[in-house]
């Protein structure tokens, strides 16, 4: 097994935990606040992606356009399901919410398959990010490149708001304690709208980014990515934005190299073994790699 | 029996109030009617409705062991449905391949499905907060999920068992339509009695403790990790139950069938019926299994139809319909009376 190839798994590996890591930021910012599984976030990905393979036309003079729509759709989304769904939910007992985000999420797919019918669409690309670009002994796809860089953007601007701006610090604060901070005088609605329209566009990026990488996308996509993704979030501590990111790599590593280390046979397994990697976090350290355990309140 | 006396501060004033004998009467008598309407119910359906009735029996059984894990001890799992699978798979497994009793079948899927409830439980509740028992239970079914697709040489695969056989009892064919209602209507109301008088027993006096007041009952002695390890695991082998039914019903079982969003369907059916109440998974079960049919005229808008009716359930009966039951009884059979 020469090094090379263990790089280009290296890389591969990054490839799709950026993916990951993207879906997974917006789960855990609404988890952190409202404590909802939401299982419609991967839905909101699948949007962007089916909406994207019908406007490329459309738009392909200007990715950077293109990809704002798409993004900016799902954010928009993301923003009128807090305010009709979830939102006057607020109160009510925790299942409540995560059995709304079900509903939200079969209220998208079938919508998308009334739409855009259930077969796979294709998802158009430009030249630059269909091309393999030769770097020493690795090849890398332009799509896995943008990816990566996009992710890494979003990472830097995503600490920057959460740690220097006033909303982002009141985000923070709700999500690290809601009855606390609304004793300090911040409103929860502004924060909460914002992680949900953030979460989303992020999900929007995301499906993008998954339709130049698969090439091809359709209304069922969305549920399990963004069940993984969950699970990344989970993995790298539920709650916290910089354990998303992580644990969308840890995930996306270990499911590459899962499948480039062990023989063919195995590669049915992939999943088990994403499932079971979950298992152990939560056996070894419960609270996730970064999250942190909140002190015991009355 | 004595009128109930209950008093309420209003404003300054302590009111005193009486629910009328009638309400009594009424839900009674309510309850007594759909007994018997169940028990007549093969007199004016065809098989088909019969069909339905076994699918809403086994559902609601399903749902009643959700109940006691997310209603009584307030831990919310994913996996019912996963659980309905090993209980299916097992007892399917026991009588195809290895020549089990029908019973005995039923018994072990049962304590299976118990084990492997303490087993997951056991680490996933030593953290009381958050929702780990959920995370925990996310994985735990699309583990089962993937097992049950990937180790052919046992499940068949994605291709599923056919085949399966109904019991009978005492040498008396449990075959047709009919009697296999019969059946599955004694199962519901076995598993019925069985939640009421855990219900009504000290252990579901703590469980009801534990949900209301953490704090007070644990200061009393009582363990909430050990009664919700026991809800949890209890409601799992409820699963485990009926998925045995529904193997037997369908004659037929496949991976998909108990697939995470199967179990997230039973949760709703749980939520829209009303949790931590006894009527609360009969109703929830029955609108999920009655409503598709009575909006077949709908074709595929059906999901998104029934999407918004879930979102305007959850929204102004955030207690699940049976959580009506309450207002109406507040409402329309108290009245004040004079100290």
């Amino acid at each position: 097994m020469s090094s090379g190839y263990i790089t280009q798994q290296l890389i591969n590996g990054l490839a799709i935990g950026s993916l990951y890591a993207l879906v997974a930021v917006g789960l855990s910012m609404v988890y952190g606040i409202l404590r909802l599984i939401n299982f419609a976030h991967g839905d909101l990905m699948m949007i962007a992606g089916m909406f994207g393979a019908t406007l490329f036309l459309w738009l392909s003079k200007s990715p950077l356009l293109f990809f704002m729509v798409l993004a900016l759709l799902a954010g928009l989304l993301g923003l009128v399901f807090e305010r009709i769904a979830y939102r006057p939910l607020r109160g009510a007992p925790e299942v409540n919410l995560l059995i709304t985000s079900f509903a939200v999420s079969s209220i998208l797919q079938v919508g998308m398959q009334m739409l855009f019918s259930s077969s796979p669409r294709r998802f158009e690309t430009v030249a630059s990010l269909s091309r393999l670009y030769q770097i020493g002994s690795v090849q890398i796809r332009g799509a896995d490149m943008a990816t990566f860089f996009i992710t890494l953007l979003v990472a830097v601007l995503l600490t920057w708001f959460t740690r220097r701006t006033r909303t982002g610090i009141a985000m923070r604060a709700v999500s690290e304690n809601l009855d606390t901070s609304m004793l300090m005088g911040i409103n929860p609605s502004r924060p909460i709208a914002l992680a949900f329209f953030i979460g989303s566009f992020l999900a929007g990026v995301a499906g993008v980014l998954w339709g130049w990488k698969y090439g091809q996308v359709d209304p069922l996509i969305g549920f399990l990515p963004g069940l993984k993704a969950f699970v990344a979030a989970v993995i790298g501590g539920i709650g916290s934005i910089p354990g998303a990111f992580l644990g969308g790599y840890i995930l996306g590593m270990a499911e590459v190299f899962f499948v480039g280390f062990l023989p063919p046979s195995f590669s049915g397994y992939r999943d088990v073994f994403v499932f079971s990697l979950l298992f152990i976090v939560l056996l070894v350290k419960p609270q996730g790699l970064l999250g942190q355990t909140k002190g015991r309140r009355a | 029996m004595s009128s109930k006396l209950n008093s309420t501060i209003q404003g300054q004033q302590l009111v005193k109030t009486e629910t009328l004998k009638s309400f009594d009467y009424l839900t009674w008598g309510l309850a007594i009617a759909l007994i018997i309407g169940l028990i007549l119910a093969p007199l004016w359906l065809k098989n088909y409705g019969l069909i339905l009735l076994c699918t809403w029996a086994f559902r609601t059984v399903a749902v009643q062991g959700l109940n006691l894990t997310m209603g009584y001890a307030g831990q919310v799992s994913l996996a019912q449905a996963a659980f309905m699978g090993v209980g299916a798979y097992t007892s399917t497994l026991l009588i195809l391949k290895a020549g089990v009793n029908y019973w005995l079948a039923l018994i072990i899927a049962l304590l299976i499905s118990l084990l492997i409830g303490f087993l997951i439980g056991f680490p996933a509740l030593r953290i009381k907060e958050g929702h780990y028992l959920a995370f925990v239970t996310l994985g735990f079914a699309n583990l089962i999920w993937l097992v049950l697709r990937n180790e052919q040489w046992l499940t068949n695969g994605p291709l599923g068992i056919r085949d399966i056989p109904r019991p009978s009892i005492f040498g008396y064919s449990l075959f047709e339509p009919i009697r296999f209602y019969y059946f599955s209507l004694i199962m519901l109301a076995l598993v019925t009695l069985v939640v009421w008088f855990i219900l009504r027993s000290p252990w579901g006096r703590a469980f009801k403790a534990l949900r209301d007041n953490p704090a007070r009952s644990e200061s009393l002695g009582l363990s909430q990790t050990t009664y919700t390890l026991l809800a949890f695991a209890i409601g799992s082998a409820f699963a485990g139950v009926a998925g045995v039914m529904q193997a037997g019903l369908v004659e037929f079982i496949d991976p998909d069938s108990f697939v995470l969003w199967r179990g997230l369907l039973l949760v709703m059916m749980l939520v829209v019926g009303g949790s931590g109440s006894l009527i609360g998974p009969f109703i929830g079960a029955a609108i999920v299994t009655l409503l598709p049919e009575w909006l077949r005229f709908t074709g595929e808008y059906y999901l998104v139809i029934f999407g918004l009716g879930v979102i305007i359930v959850m929204r102004y009966f955030p207690k699940g319909l049976a959580g009506l039951l309450p207002f109406v009884k507040k409402r329309f059979f108290t009245r004040e009376v004079q100290s």
